[in-house]
This record gives structure tokens, C-alpha cells and sequence, in this order.
């Protein structure tokens, strides 16, 4: 059965046809909310929220975008307004700001092991799923979207309500505070333009 | 001339595979002179394709159960009722159109019998040669055999009191009206015509229930 013809019957009240909607969206909203939430058990709550959200509001669904689209921007919403929380929990100083895309980056790992050990397969992906979790919110969710998701351009700007131009921008900076993030864990790439190696002194302890 | 700055996010729209071939060549042409930024493309190259080999997590199995478990414990699923549903309707209006075009089927046609009434007029009960409407004249498709059916050119009083009004029967807007009544309401009906002198051939049984009166007054 089509999206369009589950939706139908989802709006009519029907659970099983929001089951099946569910159980086609369930990975790419546990996705977003694993990564946001930082660990499974906010994951499974924003999840859980999330979808009933998405039952009670079916009716405000117009069909404008996909359904698909709509219950991720739902998704994205109700993890965005759990950070905000946890960020208000935690004090100013508990992580960096939703929306400030210039904030500090944090300590630097402690890069006791073999620089190029990080160019190993695994040590890399380790390394970069870390640094994606350290990201502030809206440069880690466009991240997960275009990287993890495979979400297209355009379905990233559907999602988000963003024209392309911002798009590509937030992406493009979203994967340069990644870069400096990695920088940040040893001297992977000597000389790269990032690299705070070059003006740093001395060893980490 | 760009700064390595600015090739930053050609950098990012390249491992998209978004920029234009003439992007593309001029940022080549850049990665070829500028170390840093090479370098920078490198890293970024490996982490997203980290990233994309890792790809989604799959939602633990007990999500969709707990989910649903939530929704059906809040709301009970609506059931709509029987009457309302779109398929009973739509059925509903079909028995109704077809209902005309089964006395066409099942209503025997009568030689011009004798009438008090005056010459020009076949009387009731008889279905002129040149009556010859099909359903599909009437615009009313398609052919349902199932609803018993008297067709009437005229309605005498005592009959008609039988009935309900002529304004509440369903009509197609060609002058035809029709309604539905029990098979022993078709039997009084019938019955009232007889007496009042007015020749009319049972329908054939068995009839069904309900039966339908069709009334086309002659022009």
C-alpha cells in the first residue's frame, strides 16, 4: 500500500496502518534521536514521543510535504526541545548553544596513542562518531541527516524548512567544525589548515 | 581567485557530488597547488565515508510495540459505522439507480387494454410500444435484476394515498419518480388500481422486499 493510502487510513484512525507508517520511518527517527540524545535511553524516549506526536497530529498533516518528511520534522523538533531542556538543566555552562555555530570546540582527547593509529579504519570511525556527538545541535543533526541518513539536499531542506542556499552552507560549515574537531584529537594531518598543532607548544600529558 | 576559505564549501558540495563539472574542475585545479586544503579534503573524505558505512541505527525492536501499545490504550481504534461507510453508500446508490432499470426487466408488456379513461390514454398498467425506455435512455446504469418493480403511467387517488407523496419520491429530473415500498404495500396498491377499474398486471413473483413504484405521468 502506498504512503498516501496509509496516511489515508492512519488520519481515519486506523492504528495498524500508523504501525506500518511507523515501522518505515522507525530507523531514520532512532537514528536522529541516538544521535542527538547522545544515548539509547533518551533515544527510545524522544522516539516514543515523537511518534505519538505524530498520531495526535495527523490531522494537521496537510500532505504538503511527504509524510515521511513531516514525522522527521517532528522527530527533529521534539530532540531540538529536549537539548534546549537539558541545556537549561545543566546551566549555561553545560554544552554549547543550539544555534552558536562558532562554539568553542572541546578539550582535546588525549592523543596517547600512535597519530597515524587514528587513520586505522576503526580508530577513525570512532574518532568521527565521537566528534559528531560533540558537535552543537544543528551542525550534528545536518550531519546525520546528509551522512548517516542519506537524506538528498533537498530532502534535508524539506525536513528543516530551509532553501538550499542554507542547505549547503550548514552542511558545508557543519562538516568544517567536524574537521576541527578531528584536528583537535592528535596530529592526524600535519599541516592541514586547521591544524592547531601548528601554533600549539608542547605535549599533552 | 579564491581562498582557501571559500573552497571550503566546494570542498563539502564535491563529496556530495553537487558541484557543476566546470566547480569541479576548478576546484581540482586548486587541491593540485594548495596542500592544506588537500589535506583538509582528505580528512573530511574519510570521515564522511566513515559515516556512511556506519549509516542509521537500526529502532530497537520493543519501540513500535511500546508505541502502539500507548496510542491503542489512549484511543480505541473509531470504528465507522456500518451505514456510513463510503462502500455501503456508494452500494446503496447503485440498488437505487438500478432498481429503474429492473421492472424494465421483469414487468411484462400488455396489449392496449380497454380503459375508461380517455382513448389517447393507454391506461395504467400498460407500457406503450413507444414507451421504450432502457435504462441507459434514462441515463441509469448499470442493469441490477434484483428489486421488483411497477411501473405506472397514471396514479389514481385511492392509490396514491397508499403512498407516500409524490414530492418525496426520487426522481432522475426526467419526469420519472419512483419509491420503495414493502411487497405488501405493492399488494394494496395493486389492489386499490383493481378497484378502481384500472387493468394492471401483477409484477411476477417472487417479489422482492422492498419493491419499487415507478410513476412516469404521460406527457
Amino acid at each position: 500500500m502506498t504512503e498516501e493510502a496509509l496516511v489515508q487510513r492512519a488520519r481515519q484512525g486506523d492504528p495498524d496502518a500508523f504501525e506500518q507508517l511507523m515501522r518505515d520511518n522507525q530507523n531514520r527517527i532512532y537514528t536522529l534521536a541516538l544521535r542527538m540524545a547522545g544515548n539509547p535511553e533518551d533515544a527510545m524516549d524522544l522516539s516514543q514521543e515523537a511518534m505519538i506526536r505524530a498520531w495526535k497530529g495527523l490531522k494537521d498533516f496537510r500532505g504538503g510535504s511527504s509524510f515521511s518528511t513531516w514525522v522527521y520534522r517532528l522527530t527533529s523538533n521534539v530532540c531540538l526541545d529536549f537539548l534546549r531542556r537539558e541545556r537549561r538543566r545543566q546551566g549555561v555552562e553545560g554544552g554549547p548553544s543550539l544555534d552558536d555555530e562558532e562554539a568553542p570546540l572541546p578539550q582535546p582527547a588525549d592523543p596517547s596513542g600512535d597519530p597515524h593509529a587514528l587513520l586505522e579504519q576503526k580508530e577513525l570511525r570512532q574518532a568521527v562518531e565521537q566528534g559528531l556527538g560533540e558537535l552543537p545541535p544543528h551542525h550534528r543533526q545536518v550531519l546525520v541527516m546528509r551522512e548517516l541518513s542519506g537524506m538528498s539536499y533537498q530532502e534535508i531542506g524539506q525536513a528543516l524548512e530551509l532553501d538550499p542556499g542554507t542547505v549547503k552552507s550548514r552542511i558545508a560549515r557543519a562538516r568544517q567544525a567536524l574537521k576541527k574537531n578531528l584536528l583537535q584529537k592528535g596530529n592526524l594531518f600535519p599541516g592541514s589548515s586547521s591544524n592547531p598543532a601548528n601554533t600549539k607548544g608542547g605535549d599533552p600529558e | 581567485m579564491k581562498s582557501c576559505e571559500q573552497y571550503q564549501q566546494a570542498i563539502s558540495l564535491s563529496l556530495d557530488g553537487v558541484l557543476s563539472r566546470e566547480e569541479e574542475a576548478a576546484l581540482r585545479a586548486h587541491l593540485e597547488q594548495c596542500p592544506r586544503c588537500r589535506a583538509d579534503y582528505a580528512l573530511l573524505q574519510a570521515a564522511s565515508a566513515a559515516l556512511r558505512e556506519e549509516g542509521e541505527t537500526p529502532a530497537p525492536p520493543q519501540l513500535l510495540p511500546q508505541v502502539m501499545d500507548e496510542i491503542r490504550r489512549q484511543a480505541p481504534p473509531k470504528v465507522i459505522p456500518l451505514w456510513r461507510r463510503p462502500q455501503i453508500r456508494a452500494l446503496g446508490a447503485l440498488a437505487a439507480c438500478a432498481v429503474i432499470c429492473v421492472g424494465l426487466y421483469r414487468f411484462p408488456f400488455q396489449p392496449d387494454a380497454a380503459s375508461s379513461s380517455a382513448g389517447s390514454d393507454p391506461g395504467v398498467g400498460v407500457v406503450p410500444s413507444t414507451y421504450g425506455v432502457t435504462a441507459q435512455d434514462a441515463g441509469i446504469s448499470p442493469r441490477m435484476e434484483t428489486t421488483t418493480q411497477l411501473i405506472l403511467t397514471q396514479l389514481p387517488q385511492e392509490a396514491a394515498q397508499l403512498l407516500p407523496p409524490l414530492e418525496e419520491w426520487e426522481g432522475d429530473g426526467s419526469g420519472a419518480v419512483w419509491c420503495s415500498v414493502s411487497p405488501q404495500q405493492l399488494e394494496q396498491v395493486l389492489e386499490s388500481l383493481e378497484e378502481a377499474g384500472v387493468p394492471v398486471d401483477a409484477p411476477p413473483q417472487p417479489w422482492s422486499d422492498p419493491c419499487q413504484i415507478l410513476f412516469q405521468p404521460e406527457e
